[in-house]
């Protein structure tokens, strides 16, 4: 075994395992952000003149770290698992598959390095220092030669919806990366602002959501599976789904500058926008009825098949985050609710309690797949289940609860910093329910590391036995 | 297997996906360059550097910098022009702390310097993290870049009562100073009793409230204010303090 084999494995399903592990590494710290800056709202003074403890300097290490690493890696961990298996066909190439993994954790560790240092671009959301955006673009090609080639050399000739919610999320996500880091467009002002949010809307929009529906759509018909193994339900309707998949293209695209209806930008732009915004209940409800009724006949599965819990749990809140967007874009309610808390937990709603949770049951589903052995423990799961989701709905609840208190000073003309005593007990509530939220991410991590080593337990004792590839395209459906 | 069918999807979705992003990103680009405003000056050498640090600490996360219509109090709503001279935006989209476009003037550089480093002995209450790790030269800076917020545009000060109500807006006092002790007599009936009889908030009760009320009426920038603003102020109070 060379060293080359060590780090970079050739094996079969090798990226998948790194990339879904490290996502899992990447999440944990991500989330542990989100909670310590919780708790500085509650104790201001608590990193006082540590500079890369500093709130400022947090908040878009937590930013970027859940989008770039946990959500991204594990939205490309889950595709490397699940594309081989759609098109019948191994991954193009697992070594680079496994090298540009090591090397997206390299850029993953840069980037709360560089921000917690005070590099930063000074753009929301979009931080990152130039030669970040420049190795993020190698990297997001590299990930996409390897879903195309392996998409050109398929065995099976009909694309399955996922797929096409793939390739597309990797030519949405290069060009709203290029576009929108003002690193190879530079604009000034007031145009900044507009590529800016397009950025910061997009990159959910046509990378994590896509991304996220895509293994929605692989997940169904698995966790549908009966108990006693009858077969489980084929996708309700693929006409829907492809209404799914062009409106989300099409309307999404443009919705970015709903940030920004209430700036100087030209008013055709911000009609465009919000007309993006509400036609965005096309794609939404033709995914959401389509998942609704690809579960129908299996709701009981519910009760013991864990990873559908996870993922109706978060397809069920990108429904109503979706909702929820499309009626914050409109104007008349947009004037009120702008600015507040009611926006962060908006983009809590899709991210955490939405995207986290499905690609929570995507981990769930392919580990022990991957590593051919059960997960360490059930009940960790149904632990990890019940905290996450009930401290997530508390931790909304409680943010959106700040928003309306805000939005209603404000509009009673009581300034922001006399507003601020006001939320301070539900300060409190967000802190205590992101603790209870990451208490469950911190089980799940724990579950995954045992599980983990367990198979690597395994694995010392039969891999001198096994020389034949577990991986066998005819048996990919299991 | 790359087919004339497969191309052809292909080729819609990079039509579409593209034709959308120009639309919304390129075609602004291309067609939107407001003028500065007028009586806008850019930023100097100092300001610039103060930006960088407030770039580098990401202030923006919780401070925005525009006013809408419905921002009272704040400063006139912002136009266009009034981002002319902005390398990188600074927008923002989520107020924790106040909206800092008119900030500039509000407060002397001794009560930023001291608020930056140390932010609950000057607001108690408030969840602003402390800088004090800035060394003194970044300090000043920053603080440079605060106090031109707002005040490089003279706009601001000719219009700064345009969120004052129409109703009071135009209002003029028709009494002149010599008038001025019968107002004493109402204001030691009405406010004195929170404000100080000198208007110095120097009575218990002043001490009891939170928000504060009025510190000290003695300061320049309360000698700014039309006629009209105050009319506004004490003819509907403020809202969300005893006022």
């Amino acid at each position: 075994m060379t060293l080359l084999d060590r780090f970079f494995p050739d094996t079969p399903d090798s990226s998948a395992k790194l990339w879904l592990t490290s996502a899992i590494v990447w999440g944990v710290i991500g989330m542990t952000f989100g909670v310590f800056m919780a708790t500085q709202f509650m104790f201001p003074d608590i990193t006082k003149g540590v500079p890369w403890l500093s709130f400022s300097r947090i908040r878009p290490s937590h930013v970027n770290t859940v989008v770039m690493s946990w959500v991204s890696m594990a939205s490309i961990g889950a595709c490397f698992y699940m594309l081989p298996r759609l098109v019948k066909t191994p991954l193009y190439s697992e070594r680079l598959g496994t090298m540009t993994g090591w090397l997206w954790n390299v850029f993953a560790t840069l980037i709360p390095l560089t921000l917690l240092n005070g590099y930063s671009e000074g753009r929301e959301w979009a931080e990152l220092i130039p030669p970040m955006d420049w190795f993020m673009l190698i990297l997001l090609v590299l990930t996409a030669v390897n879903v195309f080639m392996t998409v050109s050399r398929r065995t099976e000739p009909q694309l399955y919806v996922s797929v096409w919610y793939w390739m597309g999320s990797f030519i949405g996500m290069s060009m709203v990366w290029i576009v929108g880091n003002r690193t190879f467009v530079p604009l000034d002002g007031l145009n900044d602002a507009i590529a800016n949010w397009f950025y910061a809307h997009d990159v959910l929009g046509l990378w994590i959501t896509t991304m996220g529906i895509g293994i929605i759509y692989f997940l169904l018909p698995k966790l549908t599976v009966g108990k006693k193994g009858e077969p489980g339900n084929p996708i309700f309707s693929h006409k829907l789904s492809l209404i799914g998949f062009w409106g989300n293209f099409a309307f999404y695209t443009g919705i970015g500058a709903h940030h920004i209806i209430q700036s100087p930008v030209p008013e055709w732009l911000k009609a465009f926008a919000i007309g993006s915004s509400v036609l965005m209940s096309i794609p939404v409800y033709s995914a959401s009825v389509n998942f609704f009724l690809s579960t129908q006949g299996r709701w009981d599965n519910l009760a013991w098949n864990l990873p559908l819990r996870f993922m109706t749990f978060g397809w069920v809140m990108y429904a109503l985050s979706s909702f929820q967007g499309s009626l914050q874009a409109v104007r008349s309610i947009n004037w009120y609710q702008h600015f507040t808390g009611i926006v962060s937990a908006h983009a809590h709603l899709a991210m955490l309690g939405g995207f986290s949770m499905v690609l929570f049951s995507a981990i769930y589903y392919a580990v022990p797949r991957l590593y051919k052995v059960e997960w360490y423990s059930k009940k960790l799961v149904v632990v990890h289940f019940w905290t996450f989701s009930v401290g997530f709905i508390m931790f909304f609840i409680t943010w959106t609860t700040m928003g309306f208190i805000q939005a209603a000073s404000w509009n009673m003309g009581i300034n922001v910093q006399q507003t601020v005593p006001f939320l301070k007990p539900f300060v409190m509530v967000r802190w205590l329910s992101a603790t209870v939220m990451i208490f469950g991410v911190y089980i799940f991590a724990y579950n995954a590391i045992q599980t983990v080593r367990a198979a690597r337990r395994q694995s010392v004792t039969t891999r001198a036995s096994s020389g034949v590839p577990d991986f066998a395209p005819a048996a990919a459906d299991d | 297997m790359l087919n004339a069918r497969n191309f052809i999807i292909g080729l819609a979705f990079l039509l579409l996906v593209c034709g959308v992003t120009s639309l919304v990103v390129i075609v602004p680009a291309a067609s939107f360059n407001p003028e500065p405003t007028p009586g806008l000056r850019p930023y100097t050498a100092t300001e610039l550097k103060g930006r960088a640090i407030f770039q580098r600490e990401n202030c923006y996360v919780c401070h925005s910098q525009f006013v809408r219509f419905q921002d009272e109090g704040t400063g006139p709503t912002s136009q266009a022009g009034d981002f002319a001279y902005d390398r990188v935006n600074l927008l923002g989209t989520l107020r924790n702390g106040p909206d800092l476009s008119y900030e500039g003037g509000l407060y002397p550089d001794e009560w930023h310097i001291g608020h930056l480093k140390s932010p609950r002995s000057y607001l108690p209450g408030s969840f602003m993290p402390s800088y004090s790790y800035l060394n003194d030269i970044d300090i000043r800076y920053l603080v440079a870049f605060v106090q031109s917020l707002g005040t490089r545009n003279t706009r601001a000060w000719e219009t700064k009562d345009v969120n004052v109500p129409e109703k009071y807006r135009n209002l003029k006092s028709p009494f002149s100073a010599a008038n001025a002790g019968s107002g004493r007599g109402i204001y030691n009936q009405n406010c004195a009793a929170c404000h100080g009889y000198e208007g110095r908030a120097d009575v218990p009760l002043a001490k009891m409230f939170y928000p504060k009320p009025a510190a000290n009426f003695h300061l320049p920038r309360y000698k700014d204010f039309t006629d009209g603003h105050w009319y506004n102020k004490v003819g509907r109070g403020v809202p969300g303090t005893r006022m």
